[in-house]
């Protein structure tokens, strides 16, 4: 009996561990032999998409930040109606499933292979990304956010952890791009090619910029702000020549695959009719506020920038009419203060007022569309023809993610607000000439000779900051010189709609905005609604009260933004 | 005892089934996407990728199992003139295999998982009467009858709810303790004390932030009706069918009314409006707006609020009409020809979807997403199609 006993046990065991057996040999079966395994994956390959996701990431973020801060136009026509949930869906779903995920897989591989520089700038990418969302939505999922299966629910964190964890990368991506790498990265980096250790050197400086631009961002909140910022002024490794400029490149390719500017994608079709509207109130503050536009380039005053940011399809208003712009025959609403801009603006700008839902009329091929800087479209010599496949700078734009004037820009409003080194005058001066020279030298980066005739002369550049700085001086209080440090930042950051938001919550400025064309637009937006696909289908998801919710850096009182 | 003589026919019957569905394969193992030229830089340099894909595995993937349960009479009675048929149904899929929308921040934005259960019972019925029936003239009357119930239940607790047809934030869903396939979508923001709708002040009603269950697809029953009649050669013959109940969620009609393409917005539009509802605080709206305001940013559904354009899709329908005539045999007898005959008919004759705007005369049979769950859900599909034909028909 029991050596029956031992015997049925030993064949129970054999029969178990045969099928085991078995099993082991159909498992393999369970893989796909169409696709890899994640295992198979290789680090550049990674980096590429990490860096191709981030700059779309940048761009639909950016988006935003320009239609609320009336770079371009925000349909509205309230602030709670402008955007539904699902409008976040698109960068929700960017920054998690293909940023953060790739990034998280990429860091520990590039780590094992010794790949330091790339190890950074994932880093780098990911704590920008990071921020950038807590900018947009206040708390989000962190911590227990990108874990697959394992949470399937992620709960959101508050967006001061965040960002502490984002500064705390960042510090990483320092240490790991001081480490020696295996090998460079080379023209598999897509911003700085970082072929050797100097190109490698790029990123640490942009690492500590961006660090300045996370202090300066949330020095509402932040009573060490000044001796972080200090430190950083002291070590003065900062993004301060065009060469360190953070910008993402596209190039020309128009098909196979489509590699140009997404802006211009949308603008310069082969229909003759562009896509997106610019906001009236932007084009009025650099052609109207200060000097007066001209179509002859003798008597042109306006910001030199001008015909850079904006080409116009008309130059002039002959087919305006009630077709085909409704609000040229309606008188300004009644809630506008006088001088506030409303529909048309001068020789042929033609955009749209912040918050007009209105249908759209038949004007694509007459409203004014982006310029050569920083979209990649055309050059505005007075050509007065709609837009087409292929004009100007044919799509190979810059995503304009941290530039030179920038820097300058964060150093005066901290000089300014903190009393942090430097002087907010020079800073303030500094800013603007490197973005006038950015922007009026974009042209030659991409192959492009601007009809010299427009091309606004070295004297007129000098007598825009003359005045500027007359006009800075003569401001006496703090508040009156960040108006104007203010003006200038948010003039500079066309195509950056990112910093014009946070801007725009951290400092009210520009002071003028002009108003939702609605009498009771409500609350200004100043967090985003959280996406519909997080709302709709995470357990530990609620719907924010409304757009008026605050982030957490913005200690502004309620209606401080219109 | 006069029926117990006249019953011809009877049958009881009982069957209980099972079966059980297995998922499509390679949903248990994560995947690498490698793409090819998905960009080329300024100096021509193409770049390549690796994706992990958005698909998250499922290890623990179980087949699902069907289980049926049914019961039914089926009887003639006075001279086979009078049949009738009655089925009870209970159908229980039990672990239904369903892609799963996750939110993003899981790193991934679906999966297949075992999702529960899904409850169908129901009743059919079937009657038949032939009212006449001598040598030149034969009247038949065919009726039919359904109705379904069905339920969600045992949802894996850590899903919200299930997205089947539309979009995350509209469309159909699966939700625990519901039917299957409920509407969710925007709506109006209710005063909580009188239940009205709330007018901002601007005078057009406030979207609610979140979506809720605004309808159900599900019909309450479902009718159809068959006359037949004969006379020597000629046939008639016309079904009528009717669905009771069903909510749509349709943008056709709201589309058309926001822009003022019907006739039911052919009222004097230079008076002002007023939409029926309350101002924020409480009292009654007496803002005035105007005709377009109120029907292209409230009625159409453009901005939200898809309650308003959430609709009863009850339907008459007269589905199909014929008109046949075979030639006699005798006629034939020479030919090389077994049978003839000629027939005009029409299907989608003529409909009525009462709670629909009336001018829009909109079908709620049209379906946006073919052949799917996705009854219930409209956006923009086009009209159905009224066919009218003739044919002739010859056998050897």
């Amino acid at each position: 009996m029991k050596l029956n006993k031992i015997i049925i046990g030993l064949l129970a065991v054999a029969i178990m561990g045969s099928c085991s057996k078995i099993a082991d040999k159909f498992d393999s079966n369970l893989n796909n032999p169409n696709t890899p395994d994640p295992s198979a994956a290789n680090s550049d390959l990674y980096l590429n998409v990490v860096q191709l996701s981030f700059a779309g990431l940048f761009n639909t973020a950016s988006s935003f930040g320009m239609e609320v801060t009336r770079q371009i136009v925000m349909y509205g026509p309230t602030y709670q109606n402008a955007y539904t949930p699902t409008s976040f869906d698109g960068v929700w779903d960017n920054g998690y499933t293909s940023v953060l995920k790739h990034a998280n897989a990429l860091i520990p591989i590039a780590d094992a292979q010794k790949k330091y520089v790339v190890v950074g700038m994932t880093k780098i990418m990911k704590a920008y990304t990071m921020m950038t969302l807590v900018d947009m939505f206040g708390d989000i999922p962190y911590t227990e956010a990108n874990l697959g299966s394992e949470n399937t629910n992620p709960g959101v964190e508050s967006g001061k952890d965040v960002y502490a964890k984002a500064i705390a990368l960042l510090d990483e991506a320092i240490a790991d791009l001081a480490k020696t790498p295996s090998s460079y990265p080379g023209v598999t980096d897509l911003f700085y090619g970082a072929a050797n250790a100097t190109g490698a050197k790029k990123w640490v400086t942009l690492a500590k910029t961006l660090k300045l631009r996370a202090y300066v961002t949330t020095r509402l909140v932040d009573a060490s702000a000044k001796t972080k910022i200090d430190a950083l002024l002291t070590e003065n490794d900062l993004i301060d020549t065009p060469a360190e400029d953070f910008e993402f490149k596209y190039s020309t390719k128009q098909t196979n695959p489509n590699s140009r500017h997404p802006r211009y994608n949308g603008n310069y079709s082969s229909t003759g009719s562009s896509g997106d509207y610019m906001g009236t109130y932007f084009m009025w503050t650099m052609v109207r506020e200060k000097a007066a536009f001209s179509n002859n380039a003798a008597n042109d005053k306006s910001d030199p920038r001008t015909r850079y940011y904006f080409y116009r399809q008309r130059i002039g208003y002959g087919d305006v009419n009630e077709a085909s712009s409704s609000c040229s025959v309606a008188p300004p609403p009644a809630h506008y203060t006088p001088g506030m801009p409303f529909c048309l603006i001068t020789s042929g700008f033609w955009g749209r007022d912040h918050g007009d839902n209105t249908g759209i009329p038949p004007d694509g091929s007459f409203r004014t569309t982006v310029g050569i800087y920083p979209c990649g479209g055309d050059f505005d010599a007075n050509q007065g023809a709609s837009v087409g496949l292929n004009r100007g700078g044919q799509g190979a734009g810059i995503q304009p993610i941290w530039q030179t004037a920038f820097t300058e820009f964060v150093k005066a409003e901290a000089n300014l607000t903190l009393t942090t080194a430097g002087n907010a005058r020079t800073s303030l001066q500094n800013a603007v000439t490197a973005s006038f020279a950015k922007v009026i030298g974009f042209p030659a980066t991409i192959g492009v000779t601007p009809n010299p005739t427009y091309v606004p002369s070295s004297a007129r550049q000098t007598q825009y900051i003359t005045d500027l700085l007359t006009a800075y001086d003569a401001a006496t209080t703090t508040d009156e010189k960040m108006t104007i440090i203010g003006k200038e930042y948010y003039i500079a950051l066309w195509g950056n709609g990112v910093d014009a938001y946070n801007l725009y919550r951290r400092t009210g400025k520009p002071s003028n905005m002009q108003l939702p064309i609605v009498s009771a637009p409500g609350a200004f937006t100043s967090s985003m609604y959280y996406p519909s696909v997080y709302v709709n289908r995470n357990q530990n998801a609620a719907q924010k009260s409304g757009v008026d919710v605050h982030v957490f850096w913005d200690t502004n009182p309620p209606g401080f933004n219109k | 005892m006069v029926y117990l003589i006249t019953l011809n026919y009877l049958k009881l019957r009982a069957g209980y089934a099972t079966s059980a569905n297995f998922g499509s394969p390679y949903n248990t193992r994560n995947v690498l996407n490698i793409s090819t030229n998905v960009f080329v830089d300024r100096v021509g340099t193409v770049i390549n990728s690796n994706t992990i894909s958005d698909r998250l595995a499922n290890p623990n993937l179980q087949p699902e199992l069907l289980k049926e349960f049914e019961v039914g009479v089926e009887g003639k009675f006075i001279n086979n003139r009078l049949n009738l048929d009655i089925t009870y149904y209970n159908r229980v899929s039990k672990d239904q295999i369903l892609d799963r929308d996750l939110d993003p921040s899981t790193g991934f934005s679906v999966t297949s998982i075992n999702a529960g259960s899904v409850r169908n019972s129901g009743i059919e019925l079937a009657l038949g009467y032939t009212v006449i029936r001598n040598k030149d003239w034969n009247w038949q009357l065919d009726g039919n009858f359904t109705r379904n119930r069905n339920l969600v239940f045992d949802l894996p607790t850590d899903i919200k709810q299930i997205g089947i047809a539309g979009f995350s934030n509209e469309g159909l869903f699966v939700i625990e303790g519901q039917p299957l396939g409920v509407i969710q979508g925007t709506s109006t923001q209710k005063d909580p004390k009188t239940g009205q709708r709330i007018v901002n002040s601007n005078g057009d009603y406030i979207s609610s932030t979140g979506i809720s269950i605004i309808g159900d697809p599900n019909p309450d029953y479902k009718m159809t009706g068959i006359s037949t009649l004969s006379w020597k050669q000629f046939s008639f013959r016309f079904q009528v069918d009717f669905t009771k109940g069903g909510d749509m969620l349709a943008y056709t009609p709201g589309t058309l009314i926001g822009r003022g393409l019907t006739k039911d917005t052919e009222f004097d539009r230079y008076l002002p409006l007023i939409l029926p509802g309350v101002k924020e605080d409480g009292t009654p709206n007496d803002i005035q707006i105007s005709a377009s305001q109120a029907y292209f940013n409230d009625y159409s559904g453009f901005f939200g609020m898809a309650d308003l354009i959430t609709y009863d899709a009850t339907v008459v329908r007269l589905r199909e009409a014929s008109l046949s005539y075979n030639l006699p045999a005798t006629l034939l007898a020479k030919t090389p020809f077994g049978s003839a005959s000629f027939t005009i008919s029409g299907q989608n004759l003529w409909y009525n979807a009462p709670y629909f705007p009336k001018h829009v005369n909109f079908d709620p049979e049209v379906n946006s997403l073919g052949v799917s769950n996705g009854r219930g859900y409209e956006t923009l599909a086009g009209p159905t199609s009224r066919r009218i034909g003739a044919s002739i028909r010859i056998t050897f």
